[in-house]
């Protein structure tokens, strides 16, 4: 069972990209950090699920993904509502180019964003993604490359179908 | 397998298609262009996507638990020692715990570093393959093949404590340092021109490595060299 230890290295091992996947999945830095807040509370409340410490990224990326459905419930937060041009950007990025990519991955469906960040952030395999999903990993692997193909036409500035992936 | 089954492994893992399809890329100039494009754009996804962290934030998060953690020693009757545990260890994380150094700070290291030692760089040692592997393996980089020759390779001390691997590469364009450090990670990557040296510090695994070149075209060369030659283990770089 995870120890006092097991738990500190935890949270200092993957808060950071748990903070990442949160804020885009809420776009509200200060939501976010509530989110791996409470994430990890209930991680280590629920500490006795954990089978092994090898499972425990994916399973903290669940318990996160549970915690932004429940307050979703909770709030009703309105979806994409922020403006590209106000989020903190990373030191010495590309400030233009960044914003593009940001613009486009916000134009991708949820079923092809979430999976691609779980990956591109977290660095989830295709298998930890489906298990988070609920989806074979066959499926994820689809909607992985899906994803990118569309961002490829948008980024090559191609008048793409696939704008909004369906 | 052909460009086709490549092409839909790269798009849905960039990072990791597998044997078969780097094999199918080493042997396919269109598949190589392809997958190299595929990679920098994979690279810039990253960097536009991970925002800074806010400072602080595993700390707090570990203090915000403590109660938690309280309650659990309570009810095996054991609530003033582990009282006491508590807050020696939630002092000593509020003002003993080794704070990241900044990527701008650690970049400066670097640079000092490299300055501090112009016979590394003057060095003309025909390192073998198998030692720059070993080197990257030390750190957590799985070398795919040599993108550079490298005249010297050896640890060496990092800015703020620790080890790290000490590599010049001479490129077509001249020589870059490349500095690898494994318990340095950044949040994103950095550009830096100071005391007449450019460096670029990027994520790596989990830790981070440092270009430094008088040219910024040799290191932005460099970096790409080194995108395609390296996978790192449980990240993206």
């Amino acid at each position: 069972m995870l120890t006092h230890h097991d738990f500190e290295h935890l949270v200092r091992a993957y808060s950071a990209e748990l903070f990442r996947f949160a804020y885009w999945q809420c776009r509200d830095r200060g939501l976010a950090e509530d989110l791996v807040q409470e994430t990890f509370a209930r991680a280590w409340k629920a500490r006795e699920q954990l089978h092994g410490l090898e499972a425990v990224k994916p399973w903290l990326y669940r318990i996160l993904r549970n915690e932004h459905a429940r307050l979703y419930e909770r709030r009703g937060l309105p979806m994409e509502d922020c403006e590209f041009s106000e989020l903190p950007i990373a030191d010495g990025s590309d400030l233009e180019r960044d914003y593009a990519i940001r613009e486009q991955v916000a134009m991708l469906s949820p079923q092809y964003r979430e999976p691609l960040l779980m990956q591109v952030l977290g660095g989830l395999s295709c298998a930890e993604i489906g298990e988070n999903l609920g989806i074979g990993e066959a499926a994820v692997m689809q909607r992985l490359s899906r994803a990118r193909l569309a961002l490829r036409r948008l980024w090559l500035g191609e008048p793409a179908s696939a704008r909004k992936e369906k | 397998m052909n460009c086709l089954e490549f092409r839909r492994l790269a798009l849905a893992n960039p990072l990791h298609p597998g044997a078969a399809a780097l094999e199918h890329e080493a042997a396919c100039p269109d598949c190589a262009r392809f997958y190299l494009d595929l990679r920098r754009q994979e690279e810039e996804m990253y960097q536009a996507l991970a925002i800074p962290v806010p400072e602080g934030l595993a700390d707090r998060i570990l203090l915000k638990t403590r109660p938690r953690l309280l309650d659990q020693a309570r009810s095996v009757r054991v609530w003033l020692p582990a009282l006491a545990a508590t807050l020696v260890l939630a002092l000593g994380l509020a003002f003993m715990a080794p704070r990241g150094m900044s990527p701008e700070t650690l970049a400066a290291g670097v640079i000092a570093h490299v300055r501090h030692e112009p016979e590394v760089l003057a060095a003309e040692q025909r390192v073998p393959m198998a030692k720059l592997v070993r080197a990257f393996e030390r750190v957590g980089g799985h070398l795919i093949n040599e993108p550079f020759q490298a005249s010297y390779a050896g640890r060496c001390p990092l800015p703020g404590g620790g080890y790290g691997e000490h590599i010049v590469l001479d490129t077509p364009q001249g020589k870059v340092t490349l500095v690898l450090m494994p318990s340095k990670p950044v949040s994103a990557a950095l550009r830096l021109f100071k005391d007449g040296l450019n460096v670029s510090v990027l994520p790596a695994g989990e830790g981070s490595l440092a270009l430094v070149a008088e040219s910024d075209a040799v290191v932005r060369g460099a970096e790409t060299a080194l995108l395609r030659a390296v996978r790192w283990q449980g990240d993206r770089t």
